[in-house]
């Protein structure tokens, strides 16, 4: 397994540069000028210059390379000497800066880090805990009105957009009833259990908004894989062991079934880390959906590069890791 | 081999078994399989009796629902004088230590995410009051019981051959120290030299352990060798049971006859001459049996009262049974 994770890795590295090539050459061809956003009295000749500082003179490969020295080489080293306090050569090297606001973009992404992470991660979490015993009951009453019920919730997730949903709810919890705030608000601080609450009203309907997205996705795998399973032989044996209703059902057939399952919620993970872009968006939270808005729409090349590239490392090391828990958990795979 | 042959351990009396058959937008019933319709018979204790019969006749349902792995939808089953046809829940699990099965495909019925010693210990966990130290010592014990290495108590069932994992089935039904044991076509999966040794195991701990079976098969020559007494199963029914001679010398049914024609001969010579009854057509579907007898439809004997009526299963003497018209006017 440790050889087959290694030799996965190294494979990933070419992957990754052909990645990053061709992000680059999209951005680079799609139409968008960096001093769009600014006003209208500044003349062209300033523009130009301003167009030259940002490095978009130079040719196409170089600016690429550039990039690619600042991503691969100058982040790292200069993450290093933040974590041990060393100093690596003079400490004076240029990081991927955005050109709208002059940042470097990794402080952007750290920045934005957190909110996406509670909002959307706790979405994935309550999706899972919801979805799974939905997903069970469904497969093990099948075609009754437990499982009608779910399998309507489920479709209507898949097919009622989020920008949809979340309006519904702003619209009944905070304009109708008032009991939500309809704005994340992202400067509030836990202190005590007042403020814990005010955190937990805030993350609601975000969460719960992405949730049924995922719920649905995630029950009805887990009601099709139980169904798979519920009719293996084995099964019957375990009745035949004279084993209890719960033990056959909870040990012999969930355990197999999960299997499946828990790829698919490992391949939605780099989902979280990417934010839901819309759904950010409708309730105000400044998470890395947002950030990536923004750089789009100001044409703010480097931010958007450097936070898709993100985005493809992530996908690409979370389908490793699915491999590898498929791995851990099924014992008929043999990867060496 | 027959100790008492008069104690009976379990007893069928009319077991039916219809599956019905959903169809349609509001998926309405629209039918039903009657996979077994009708079976009457007894099980001495310490006698194998063979069940034969071809594919899709009713023989793993009618084991199945001995066992009661279904719920019977007619039908009185006993074992050891008990009534187990309709007994449910916790009831019913604590007598699973009495009955066990042998399943057919030993690589399906493991579970592939247990290692074999957790296979076979599970049982004894959920039944059996054991420390820890007991318990690895009953599993080493069965291991040993069936031919199994020790050593391999941690390996998952997929590490095995065919041969293997079926003997990993015999000593997990085992494992409880059961009376009666349902084999339904435990060899079938297996190539023919395995065949042999795993046979051999079962008989030889049929003296052993005392133990009683129902052997589902459809290799005639294997249930001769094993059984005691054989029933044949036509579509559901059971057309006849006798003593293992007298049905392999003198069957009375026409479909065993014919059953038993196409068994080939190990002598060459007698093989030569030996005269196949080819049955024409197709077993009908049991979702839809012919009116009277079930074996009308292709029988070489067929008589008109075949087709209207039929036919009772009836006692022909010295433990011969059989359900056939041809039989009643003699």
């Amino acid at each position: 397994m440790l050889n087959y994770t290694i030799r996965r890795l190294l494979f990933a590295i070419p992957t990754l540069l052909a990645i990053s090539f061709i992000i680059f050459i999209v951005l680079d061809l799609s139409p968008g000028d960096p001093t769009g956003n600014l006003p209208l009295t500044i003349p062209p000749e300033v523009r130009e210059q301003i167009r030259l500082s940002l490095g978009l003179g130079e040719p196409f490969p170089i600016r690429y390379l550039k990039w690619c020295q600042q991503f691969f080489i100058n982040e790292p080293l200069n993450m290093i000497e933040q974590w041990t306090g060393w100093t690596i050569g003079s400490g004076e090297r240029l990081r991927v800066l955005s050109w709208s606001t002059r940042s470097p973009v990794v402080d952007l992404v750290v920045e934005r880090m957190p909110q996406t992470l509670w909002v959307v991660g706790m979405s994935q979490i309550v999706a899972v805990i919801i979805a799974v015993p939905i997903g069970v009951i469904s497969a093990y009453k099948q075609y009754s009105i437990f499982d009608q019920i779910g399998t309507f919730i489920s479709m209507i997730g898949f097919s009622v957009p989020t920008f949809f949903t979340g309006l519904i709810l702003i619209v009944i919890f905070s304009v109708q009833l008032g009991w939500l705030p309809s704005v994340y608000d992202t400067t509030h601080r836990v202190t005590d259990w007042n403020s814990f609450w005010v955190q937990v009203r805030q993350m609601a309907m975000p969460t719960m908004v992405l949730a049924l997205a995922t719920t649905a996705q995630i029950s009805r795998f887990m009601r099709a894989s139980m169904l798979d399973n519920l009719n293996q032989d084995y099964v019957r044996t375990a009745r035949a062991k004279g084993l209890r209703e719960r033990s056959v059902v909870m040990i012999h057939v969930l355990r197999n079934s999960m299997i499946p399952v828990v790829t698919v919620i490992a391949l939605g993970i780099p989902g979280v880390f990417g934010g839901a872009i819309i759904t950010e968006q409708i309730f105000k939270v400044n998470g890395l959906g947002q950030l990536l808005i923004l750089g789009i729409q100001g044409a703010d090349i480097p931010l958007v590069q450097t936070l898709t590239f993100i985005f493809a490392v992530l996908i690409v090391m979370f389908n490793l890791i699915a491999d590898v828990l498929y791995g851990i958990l099924d014992p008929r795979i043999r990867y060496d | 081999m027959l100790d008492n042959p008069q104690n009976v351990l379990v007893r069928v009396d009319g077991l039916k078994m219809h599956f019905p058959i959903y169809a349609g937008i509001l998926r309405r019933q629209v039918g039903t399989v009657k996979a077994v319709d009708g079976l009457t018979f007894e099980i001495f204790d310490g006698e194998t009796l063979g069940l034969v019969g071809e594919s899709g006749c009713g023989k793993s349902t009618a084991g199945r629902a001995i066992l009661r792995l279904y719920d019977p939808t007619e039908g009185k089953l006993e074992i050891e004088g008990r009534d187990i046809s309709t007994i449910k829940g916790d009831a019913l699990r604590n007598l699973r230590p009495k009955m066990q099965m042998i399943f057919q495909d030993p690589q399906a019925c493991l579970n592939p995410r247990m290692t074999v010693g957790s296979i076979i210990a599970e049982p004894l966990d959920e039944h059996q009051a054991m420390s820890k130290e007991e318990r690895q010592a009953r599993v080493l014990e069965l291991m040993d019981q069936v031919g199994l290495n020790r050593d391999f108590a941690g390996r998952y069932p997929h590490e095995f051959s065919g041969g293997q994992r079926q003997r990993i089935g015999i000593a997990r039904a085992l494992a409880l120290n059961p009376k009666f044991i349902v084999c339904d076509e435990p060899i079938a999966a297996l190539d023919v030299s395995i065949q042999a040794q795993v046979v051999n195991l079962l008989e030889d701990l049929q003296e052993r352990l005392g133990l009683t079976y129902l052997f589902i098969s459809h290799d005639l020559s294997m249930v001769r060798h094993l059984a005691t007494r054989v029933a044949v199963m036509y579509l559901g029914r059971i057309v006849e049971l006798a003593p293992r001679e007298a049905l392999y010398d003198r069957p009375k049914h026409p479909y065993t006859e014919a059953l038993l024609s196409a068994v080939p001969n190990p002598d060459p010579e007698t093989e030569a001459d030996r005269k196949r009854i080819i049955l024409q057509g197709d077993v009908p579907s049991p979702a839809n049996p012919p009116k009277g007898c079930n074996f009308c439809t292709r029988c070489p004997k067929v008589m008109d009262i075949c087709r209207t009526e039929t036919p009772a299963f009836r006692h022909y003497g010295n433990g011969h049974h059989a359900a056939c018209h041809l039989l009643e006017g003699a």
